[in-house]
């Protein structure tokens, strides 16, 4: 119960500040200035007030930046993951329920598209597509809906053998009625606790693309960026590696802490 | 005479030209009352009551005979016109009281479905009328129960829940299947009184789907014995628990416990009772 409220307070901190960011951020995450450059965060000697990360190489606030790449990291997380749920579970909803060619077609699907590495995939499919955010989104949705769609169809099928939905359609149900009122309120727990422990994967995986520069323009303050940046200075500098990749840490551990969480809880045998 | 269900010469093959689960059943059920069927696990029992339901699970078909509901030839009508009659005339109440509530809908919904979407009653009618049934079948807090979801209920309430949703709609019909199975031995007499007395009360013919012969002794005015998919005799409780049964039928008896005489050893089915059923099978069927 503590990790559920742990991991979402976090999650719900982060969705505040990167809503808020402008009202929030001490300084514009853009703003260079070389006289304050790679300043120390606010418990080292030789701080600035105000600047409570330190600075960049480029004398850019740390604390601002990071808020801002919260931005970019939980719009990919909603964006992206969503997609990706919303594309696996109707294609593991229609197979489990439909059977027959559709599940087999899906089944092929999954398949080959499962035989592909998905963090080169994901590579070659924004080189084609091109750099940017709404390609990183196309592009982690395009390969993880197979993450929903193999558990959605699993759990679909055993949904259907299930007396009540042979019951709903005797009652006179048409089958997208059976599907979306018998199977679907069962199925979405886990669709939900998948979804969460997704928007994890997207999150490392958008900070991986900034990282090899093949996400937002290299301007826009993303946690890869900062991570990518930071390991030039790691010998000066170590707050400017430290801090992104403690936020995307925590990140990361609170999707997936809040879908294990969420697990536990929405399972009624539990409850 | 005419029943209200007349099953002839039904079969049921698993393909086109696959083996056959169902060989050449006939059976036919009274206006009014209990037929009971019984059989071995395996035997066919359950693949009859989804034949006449039409819920056939998927590469079953039947391959001859007939089914004849009221009048009306089933095995010929469209799916979905089989569906519709099905929803407005024949309940089913199902073995497993866990697997026939949805877990995520309250109880209200699920008794109610019938009347709503096959009856197209409006909902405030088809609640008054779950709430009366629910009364009907012993339950306390009708009310509550219908705000309840399934695992809030035992499994004894939830049982009374589908006999309750099985008789709201005021069927023609009801398959029972194993309706007792699931349950412990103090809920099920419950349970089995429950139906025998709704039953009563509304006059609803009814096949009875059991392995327990003592459930037939106790519930039904005749009963049809299947063994491996074939009828082995059809005949009145009297016939079947009287001094002549077929073997098999004297067989299944001895292997059924007696709660008045636990002291009784069980006798399984001896080895050449079975033997020369198959033997009688083969000669009749080929
Ligand atoms: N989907 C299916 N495809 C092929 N064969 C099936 C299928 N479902 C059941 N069968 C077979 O049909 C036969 C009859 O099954 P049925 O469920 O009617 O038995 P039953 O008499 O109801 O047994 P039980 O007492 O265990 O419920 C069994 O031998 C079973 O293996
Ligand atoms: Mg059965």
């Amino acid at each position: 119960m503590a990790r559920l409220w742990l991991s979402g307070g976090w999650l719900v901190l982060l969705a505040l500040a990167a809503i808020f960011a402008p009202l929030i951020a001490p300084h514009d995450p853009l703003a260079q200035d070389l006289f304050l450059e790679k300043l120390p965060p606010f418990w080292m000697e030789g701080a600035e007030p105000g600047y409570y990360l330190g600075t960049d190489s480029l004398g850019r606030d740390v604390l601002s930046r990071l808020i801002y790449g919260a931005r970019v990291a939980l719009i990919v997380a909603v964006l992206a993951g969503g997609s990706a749920a919303i594309l696996g579970s109707v294609l593991g909803l229609l197979a489990g329920y439909l059977g027959g060619w559709t599940d087999r077609a899906v089944g092929r699907l999954i398949d080959i598209w499962m035989s592909f590495p998905p963090v080169l995939f994901a590579i070659l499919l924004v080189a084609v597509l091109g750099t940017g955010l709404s390609s990183v989104i196309i592009a982690i949705a395009v390969i993880d809906w197979t993450r929903f769609a193999r558990v959605v169809r699993a759990e679909t099928m055993a949904q259907s053998r299930m007396d009540y939905v042979a019951s709903a359609t005797v009652v006179g149900r048409s089958p997208l009625g059976t599907l979306w009122h018998e199977v679907v309120p069962n199925v979405l727990p886990t669709i939900l606790v998948l979804l969460s422990l997704e928007m994890g994967i997207t999150v490392i995986v958008e900070a991986i693309l900034s990282f090899v520069n093949l996400s937002v323009s290299s301007d826009d303050p993303t946690w890869g960026g900062m991570i990518a940046e930071g390991r030039t200075q790691i010998h000066f500098a170590l707050w400017i590696l430290v801090a992104p990749m403690v936020a995307l840490f925590l990140t990361v551990l609170a999707f997936s802490q809040f879908g294990e969480g969420l697990k536990d809880r929405l399972d009624p045998a539990a409850s | 005479m005419t029943g209200i269900l007349e099953i002839d010469s039904l079969s049921v093959r698993i393909g086109p030209r696959g083996p056959r689960i169902l060989q050449d059943v006939s059976l036919s059920v009274a206006p009014g009352e209990i037929h009971g069927l019984i059989g071995e696990s395996g035997a066919g029992k359950s693949m009859i009551g989804k034949t006449v339901a039409g819920l056939l699970p998927r590469g079953l078909n039947v391959s001859e005979g007939s089914v004849r509901f009221d009048g009306k030839e089933l095995t010929a009508l469209p799916r979905r016109r089989l569906r519709k009659l099905v929803g407005e005339r024949i309940a089913i109440i199902p073995q497993d009281p866990l697997t026939a509530l949805n877990p995520s809908r309250r109880i209200a919904g699920q008794i109610t479905d019938r009347l709503v979407h096959t009856l197209g009653w409006d909902r405030r009618r088809a609640l008054l009328r779950a709430e009366e049934t629910l009364n009907e079948v012993s339950i306390r807090n009708p009310a509550q129960t219908l705000r309840s979801y399934p695992h809030e209920l035992s499994g004894g309430m939830r049982q009374r829940v589908l006999i309750a949703a099985a008789f709201a709609a005021a069927p023609d019909f009801i398959i029972a299947d194993e309706p007792t199975t699931a349950l412990d031995v103090t809920v099920q007499r419950q349970i089995l009184q429950l139906i025998r007395a709704m039953q009563a009360r509304h006059g609803t013919a009814m096949l009875f789907v059991t392995h327990d012969m003592g459930v037939v002794a106790k519930l039904c005015t005749r009963a049809t014995v299947l063994y491996a998919g074939k009828v082995v005799e059809t005949g009145t409780a009297e016939h079947l628990f009287g001094p002549n049964p077929h073997p098999y039928t004297e067989a299944l008896i001895g292997a059924t416990p007696r709660y008045d005489r636990p002291e009784d050893s069980l006798r399984p089915v001896p080895e050449r009772v079975i033997e020369a059923l198959r033997a009688e099978q083969e000669a009749t069927h080929g």
